[in-house]
């Protein structure tokens, strides 16, 4: 009776390919979604990829990337190695998948949210190294100075391995040890995959917008005005992701936090798609899906210094409608005029009155602010335009080494 | 109608602790009705100048808020004063480097759409700080 291999979403690389070499040469593989797979024996394979390239064989690369898609894929083992990697490859005039995290990479992220240090290492050892480097790798650096001073949470597990992990994120180089059967079991070649296949860009641009023409009500607002637009670029290109960092110091409460993030990554992220163009005409087309996380840092790493605003703090009884003012100074009562000041943070000038030449006002047709149809920048309570990605998007294509020409968000 | 301005710090490491306050003072004879509607904004009110006298741009003013002609008014009787309080942090993006600024509060309130709002030039005199 061939031995029956359930997926472990808990368990580590180490002891799953510790089961996979004890019940070789054959074995069944069944995935959380109940699809069973008969693995024949082929020598020189592990039993996961001799059941993937079954699959393969039987039903066809259609089939592994609908079960990679599915998440399936994720949380099996990582030495599929080549059959994975060559799915994950963009096919002629084929549109790339995005990777979707697993269960227990998504419950990692929650538990490192709640401060769950003990949980948050019971995930993160339970992620093969490819997910594990990536979840690493989109926690500020202070979470994660702040999670590993709490290791004593990770009690009874592979710490040296999260350790390894931790190391590759946080130094961009290899460890110059290994522990444990990293090394045999492949998971050095997923860290050397991990700093080939992903870039990180640090930006601080430069941004000066004049506004003119405002009506003589609102002649204040005319006149020029400059910042510098901060944030990170994570680009992923085995996992096709595209992730922007803005770290934001704030002494707000950690309730006013969240309806802030939320109230931004609902409005910024998961909405467009950075698209990659081949050189040729013939060569395969590239998608990013673009992520934008706003992570909650102190004052030596944020990208910027958030103040909470109550509308009732100045003496007047008055700071702003909601409380916001500026860029940088959010109100406790807002959750719609602080998306238009992130939308200053990733480098976009006003799009109201007069802006560096653009007339908003449709030749006096529309009011010229907070306008039906505005976009974002000129009215808050609407949504961003792919052109409000436009720095992203130079900035992406310097990361990944192409002209700006062939990128576009979409 | 006039304006103070007063600086809390006038040498400070870094422009975070400098606090501002603008406070205004009905010097009239009568009762005026104030459009307190953009005072708090510091990139609209406070123009700030280096040594050189060059104008710092500030950071980008948040959207305008819609004027319905009521919200935001205030009365004030002859010698009643409000203040407004600013950090000089959240006009800048980066730290201002050490040196000497002068700084002053200006708004321009003139020709109001809505009949009983006191119009003029709200202008306080250039107050100098430092930053060591």
């Amino acid at each position: 009776m061939s031995p029956s291999l359930v997926e472990q979403p808990a368990s580590d690389d180490k002891t799953r390919r510790g089961h996979d070499e004890q019940n070789a040469p054959s074995a069944d593989v069944q995935t959380s979604s109940g699809k069973q797979f008969h693995a024949p024996n082929d020598s020189g394979l592990s039993s996961r990829q001799r059941a993937v390239l079954t699959l393969q064989r039987t039903q066809g690369n259609h089939a592994v990337r609908r079960l990679m898609d599915s998440g399936d894929l994720a949380t099996l083992d990582q030495s599929v190695g080549h059959v994975v990697h060559q799915l994950r490859k963009p096919q002629l005039g084929q549109r790339v998948q995005r990777y979707t995290p697993s269960a227990v990479r998504q419950n990692f992220t929650t538990a490192v949210q709640a401060q769950h240090w003990a949980e948050a290492f019971t995930c993160l050892n339970g992620l093969n190294m490819f997910e594990m480097l990536r979840a690493l790798a989109a926690l500020d650096p202070a979470v994660l100075d702040a999670m590993w001073a709490n290791s004593a949470g990770a009690s009874g597990l592979n710490l040296p391995r999260m350790d390894y992990a931790k190391n590759v994120v946080r130094n961009r180089a290899l460890p110059a040890v290994a522990p444990g059967d990293l090394q045999q079991t492949g998971q050095v070649t997923e860290a050397q995959n991990f700093l080939s296949q992903t870039s990180t860009r640090d930006v601080d641009q430069s941004v000066s917008e004049t506004i003119s023409n405002a009506p003589a009500a609102y002649a204040a607002w005319n006149g020029t005005f400059g910042w510098k637009s901060r944030f990170s670029l994570f680009v992923d290109r085995a996992a096709h992701t595209l992730s922007v960092i803005v770290r934001i110091n704030s002494s707000a409460t950690a309730a006013q936090k969240s309806s802030w993030e939320s109230a931004i990554e609902s409005k910024w992220s998961n909405r467009f798609t950075l698209v990659v163009a081949g050189a040729a005409p013939t060569d395969p087309v590239e998608r990013y899906p673009i992520t934008v996380d706003l992570q909650w840092s102190n004052a030596a790493n944020a990208h910027y210094n958030v103040a909470p605003n109550n509308p009732g703090a100045t003496a007047s009884g008055r700071a702003g409608l909601g409380g916001t003012i500026s860029m940088t100074g959010w109100g406790t009562s807002d959750t719609v005029d602080i998306t238009h000041e992130f939308g200053h943070m990733l480098g976009n000038p006003e799009e109201y009155f007069t802006t560096n030449g653009v007339d908003y006002t449709g030749g006096g047709t529309r009011t010229g602010f907070r306008d039906t149809g505005g976009g974002v920048m000129n009215n808050p309570g609407e949504a961003p335009a792919p052109r409000h990605f436009n720095l992203i998007r130079q900035q992406a294509a310097a990361t990944l080494g192409v002209p700006e020409a062939r990128c576009t968000v979409s | 109608m006039r304006v103070q301005l007063t600086v809390e710090l006038t040498r400070a490491a870094d422009d975070q602790n400098i606090k501002i306050t603008a406070t205004i003072r009905n010097d009239t004879p009568n009762t005026a009705r104030l459009n307190t509607l953009f005072l708090p904004y510091p990139s609209v009110v406070l123009k700030v100048q280096d040594q050189a006298g060059r104008t710092l741009p500030p950071t980008p003013p948040p959207v305008p808020p819609l004027d319905d002609g009521s919200v935001g008014r205030i009365e004030l009787a002859p010698e009643q004063h409000i203040a407004f309080e600013y950090a000089l942090g959240a006009l800048f993006s980066d730290p201002l480097p050490p040196g000497h600024y002068q700084m002053r509060f200006q708004l321009e309130m003139g020709r109001s759409p809505f009949p009983g709002d006191w119009e003029g030039t709200l202008r306080s005199d250039w107050v100098t700080f430092s930053i060591s």
